[in-house]
């Protein structure tokens, strides 16, 4: 049986709450759902229960599914978008000198393609993100995969916003980011 | 401060909140259709809709009204014994054996158009929110962990062996024994549904963006598996192998096939009760029908929350929200009975599909100090469609409310042999959507003259 279920396994699925926690603390983007200003909820727990943990009312989180299915995917890769939609609208409203996530770079004129200069600012951004996501810095080989498709999204769009957007979007989806192994 | 993560919640919102970020490079209805599931050759398809109303339905308002004896006990408040013209029952000219309550009046269209049977005196043990939901969906009982057992919804698309096996929208439904096999494609709302099976490219992203981030992420995936060991690598096999069916999914463009129309929204009033993000019976029986034309699943739950759990004011927030739900349902069965089936044309969806509304409970026929309601020991529920014994009532309740016996044809003194349990409710439905060795797993009992 190649996924374990149960104690013991090599590598575990994120749960929803843990997905939470990380995206709340790495990447600062609120999970949470209020009544009268108090916390009450999590919206990963809320929305995507069941696909995410085979949890199928919140009062009952023992009993989960740690098997991937395509429904866990479909539902990784809505969570990276929304999350990755609100990383760039939010750093698109902050004005420069506060930007909390991309403080490595200028967000909307850094790209590798542009000079060396603005490549390692990009890079230190990239590398920033990763320790965020991953407690760990890019490979050589993932820079190069990025780099790649970062340049390519650029120059179709003309735009950072987007290049990150299907960066960070790619990031959060990724085998690493859902699973954790020792 | 943290954003918001549920904040751009509908395809609307996110298009005004990423601006010049991406653009929608295919309208919705512009997708062309392909369905997921085929029913055998030659063989119809048996489509079964749950429709849950969570928070515990009033019985009294809808399929079992004061009438008769009961307008002379005092055991029902004094609004009930001597309504005002605004909370009269009526027995539906089209089906005499039929009387509703008020809040279902709106619904009388519905139920003259289609097959209807309505169950009162299902016995409720446990009257709490989780418990009853799960014996309701499930017909099997269980107090120390209550989500055990699979609805039957779940236990039909188990057996069914498709992708997906059972879509889910709104409640949480149990899934017991399907939890590993086959859990339910599910969402808390249509919207979100829609979203997850749209992918980045079926709802904001333009397709070049989405292909990029798809190479980016198989390329740094490919990457991380290359450098784990052998035994890591196979933990991560089904992660892999859903990569590829999320490819498959995305491909097949369904999100289109289920997004409102500014027809739909117009005909089922949509806007005019809070707009595409509210959940109450408009949205949800509307998204019903896209559902079931869409062609995802044959299996469908829809729960509609809402004003049923009134434990205050019953009669303003209950009574009008069950006429909404009465009214929305009527627009839902019309469109059923004027649309084919997508996988037998030669049939509408009203003739292929059977449908259980029910709720977890019913509740109390007296006020709280507060006009509200609590909830009752005792269940109802309406049948509707494909195979369903037109104008049956089965079960009874008394004129003090508590459920009845029930011998087969009416009501008689309730003891363990003559009760209505939710488990024969369950068991007869899977009887005749399923098998009857599905069936017997839940209860040998059948409610005869349920079904046809």
């Amino acid at each position: 049986m190649p996924d374990k279920v149960g104690g013991g396994e090599r590598i575990s699925r994120l749960t929803p709450e843990q997905m939470s926690k990380s995206l709340s603390v790495s990447l600062d983007v609120g999970v949470g759902y209020f009544l009268d200003g108090v916390l009450v909820g999590d919206y990963l727990l809320y929305d995507y229960a069941i696909p995410l943990g085979g949890l199928d009312l919140p009062s009952y989180v023992r009993k989960r599914d740690r098997l991937t299915k395509p429904q866990t995917l479909l539902i990784t890769r809505q969570v990276a978008w929304i999350a990755a939609v609100n990383i760039i609208t939010k750093e698109n409203e902050i004005p420069p000198p506060v930007k909390t996530l991309f403080t490595k770079c200028n967000y909307l004129v850094d790209h590798p393609a542009l000079d060396d200069a603005a490549a390692a600012r990009w890079r230190d951004q990239l590398q920033d993100f990763y320790l965020r996501l991953f407690s760990r810095p890019a490979t050589e080989a993932e820079v190069a995969l990025v780099t790649k498709t970062f340049t390519t999204t650029y120059a179709r769009e003309g735009k950072t916003s987007s290049a990150w957007l299907v960066t960070l979007f790619s990031l959060i989806s990724t085998m690493e980011a859902w699973n954790a192994w020792r | 401060m943290a954003m918001n993560f549920r904040g751009p919640r509908s395809r609307r919102e996110l298009l005004g909140l990423a601006g010049g970020l991406a653009t929608v490079g295919l309208a919705l209805g512009e997708w062309p259709w392909r369905s997921v599931t085929r029913a055998a050759a030659g063989a119809a398809p048996k489509r079964f809709v749950t429709i849950n109303l969570v928070g515990g339905w009033c019985s009294i308002l809808g399929t079992d009204p004061v009438i008769g004896s009961k307008v002379s006990s005092n055991s029902y408040n004094e609004a009930y014994r001597a309504p005002t013209n605004d909370l009269l029952p009526k027995t539906l000219t089209a089906k005499p054996s039929l009387s509703v309550g008020p809040g279902l009046v709106t619904a009388e269209s519905a139920f003259a158009a289609m097959p209807t049977a309505f169950v009162n005196g299902v016995y409720m043990q446990v009257p709490g929110h989780e418990f009853a939901l799960q014996y309701m969906a499930s017909g099997r009982l269980t107090l120390s962990s209550s989500r055990d057992f699979p609805s039957i919804a779940a236990l039909l698309g188990a057996e069914q062996k498709t992708f997906p096996s059972h879509v889910v929208i709104g409640a949480g439904v149990p899934l017991g024994e399907t939890l590993y096999s086959s859990p339910p494609l599910q969402a808390a709302t249509v919207d979100t549904f829609q979203q997850m099976i749209g992918g980045p490219s079926g709802y904001l992203f333009e397709e070049d963006l989405a292909a990029d981030a798809d190479a980016l992420i198989e390329g740094l995936d490919a990457e991380t598996y290359m450098k784990l060991p052998k035994e890591h690598q196979l933990d991560l096999k089904s992660w892999r192998s859903a990569s590829a069916n999320v490819r498959s999914i995305y491909a097949q463009k369904l999100a289109g096939q289920i997004g409102l129309t500014p027809e739909i929204s117009n005909r089922y009033e949509i806007d005019r009760y809070g707009g595409q993000g509210v959940e109450g019976p408009e949205r949800q029986l509307a998204s019903l029908l896209l559902l079931l034309k869409s062609n995802l699943s044959p299996y469908i739950t829809i729960g509609i929350n809402g004003s049923w759990d009134s434990h205050y004011n019953h009669l303003q927030n209950h009574l009008p929200y069950m006429r909404r739900f009465g009214t929305a349902l009527g627009r839902f069965v019309e469109d059923i009975m004027a649309t084919k089936d997508p996988a037998s044309p030669e049939l509408t969806l009203a003739e292929t599909t059977t449908i259980l509304i029910t709720s977890e409970f019913v509740r109390t026929a007296t006020f709280n100090s507060l006009g509200g309601t609590e909830h009752w020991s005792s269940a109802s529920a309406i049948l509707m469609g494909r195979g369903v014994k037109d104008g049956a009532v089965i079960g009874r309740t008394g004129d003090d409310h508590y459920a009845l016996g029930w011998n087969g044809s009416s009501g008689v003194p309730f003891s363990e042999t003559t009760q209505i349990l939710p488990d024969h409710l369950i068991a007869t439905i899977a009887a005749n959507v399923g098998n009857a060795a599905m069936a017997n797993t839940i209860s040998e009992v059948r409610l005869d003259g349920l079904f046809t």
